[in-house]
């Protein structure tokens, strides 16, 4: 079975490469900044300990106080798993880091994100609404989205 | 002189392996060469998370069911664990067995849908498709006896299952249980070998360990493949390591590992 990393073990190894940039974490979940999405993950790809070259699901959550965003990650040569999260705070105009230039399974999933969720990936290539319809009032998956 | 191209976008579809109209491909054309692909989708959203949202956590039970009805235990499960993750709450150790009884036969059950429909677009019409949905609804008698669906179940609860498998349902089980090993002896003496299925199957979509360099795949595509020597499903199944110290004669959680006539060994719950 997949081993889950501790949140701890690998908040320590972040911070050891990119310093504050992980600033909380629990038995399997690692909370970073915002802003250091990309640099964070590309160390969690080409780390060679780490090896987290697998994205396995990209999804955000609405929180209301804030969105987090959640990465669950896999390595498939270790046989090992750890999910990074980011909050992202406020409601109008919010982005965040596209890490599709390291994991290109993001695509989809960031452009599903922007589209139910209206958070903003910078530097994905293509980033327009993947379900609903480019004009669409609104983005459905928030919770003050009403019917 | 070379002929002069432009390029011209033509829509592909609306077409999709078991339905139509709810999946298309927009692809740019310059002669028989193709540019580029955009696949069109969403057709078929149902808005599950925003419909729960209204809902009480029971009543969410039966929307999991249609995420993918032909795993609907597996889909209650993963629910369920997380509304008791969530509210504290441990299920009944008696539950908590009766559901990875469950969710091992759904699981068998789409394998067998999987292969037969393998099979039946492979260009075997019906035949192999019929030998296995032969055994799949020996399965969905199961359910049916513990829930009254065969489909759309709504079996787990949170902090349990619906209710105690009736009597019947334990001999039940033992006799599929006694059957599955030399059916799927049966249907691999059909698939397994056969010229066809290795000429149209082997060496397709091969899918590199090395990530980087073929990065567009998702979760499913590894849930229960065995890539070159790693010694479980990526996927965690819950209970599995409890079901194997307390019945140490049962099969090992490393069996979830799918390698050919290995998978035969899966079916044994």
């Amino acid at each position: 079975m997949t081993r889950a990393l501790s949140g701890e073990d690998v908040a320590r190894r972040i911070n050891e490469a990119h310093p504050d940039t992980a600033i909380h974490n629990n038995d399997t979940d690692v909370w970073i900044r915002p802003a250091a999405i990309l640099e964070v993950s590309e160390f969690l790809n080409s780390d060679p300990d780490l090896n987290f070259s697998f994205l396995n699901a990209v999804t955000a959550v609405d929180y209301v106080e804030y969105f987090e965003l959640v990465y669950h990650l896999v390595s498939m040569q270790n046989n090992t798993s750890v999910v990074i999260k980011s909050k992202v705070f406020g409601r109008e105009e919010l982005s965040a880091p596209s890490v599709i230039s390291v994991w290109q399974g993001a695509d989809l999933q960031e452009r599903e994100i922007w589209d139910l969720m209206g958070i903003h990936f910078e530097g994905h290539p293509n980033m327009k609404r993947v379900l609903l319809w480019e004009g669409f009032p609104g983005h459905p998956l928030r919770k003050d989205f009403l019917e | 002189m070379a002929v002069k191209t432009e390029p011209v976008t033509i829509n592909l579809g609306p077409q999709h392996p078991s339905t139509h109209g709810v999946f298309r491909l927009r692809v740019k054309f310059d002669g028989e060469v193709v540019l580029d692909v955009e696949p069109v989708f969403g057709y078929l959203h149902r808005g599950t998370e925003k419909l729960a949202e209204s809902r009480t956590y029971v009543q969410i039970v039966t929307l999991t069911d249609r995420l993918d009805y032909t795993a609907s235990m597996s889909n209650n499960l993963s629910y369920v664990l997380a509304v008791e993750k969530l509210a504290g709450i441990e299920a009944p150790e008696r539950a908590q067995y009766i559901r990875v009884i469950c969710a091992e036969l759904a699981r068998i059950s789409s394998h067998l849908m999987a292969t037969g429909f393998l099979l039946n677009d492979l260009g075997a019409f019906a035949t192999p498709l019929m030998y296995c949905f032969r055994e799949r609804e020996r399965i969905l008698d199961l359910f049916e006896m513990l829930c009254g669906a065969r489909i759309t179940v709504s079996y787990m609860r949170p902090g349990g299952v619906l209710q105690d498998p009736p009597d019947d349902f334990w001999p039940a089980l033992t006799r599929i249980n006694d059957d599955l090993p030399q059916y799927f002896d049966e249907l691999e003496s059909l698939i397994t070998g056969n010229e066809i299925v290795l000429a149209r199957t082997r060496d397709v979509g091969t899918i590199s360990l090395n990530m980087p360099s073929t990065p567009r795949y998702l979760a499913p595509y590894f849930g229960q493949q065995a890539c070159n020597g790693m010694s479980a499903a990526p996927i965690p199944m819950r209970y599995m390591t409890d079901w194997t110290s307390t019945y140490p004669s049962a099969p090992s959680a490393t069996h979830l590992t799918v390698t050919s006539c290995a998978s035969r060994k899966c079916a044994r719950v």
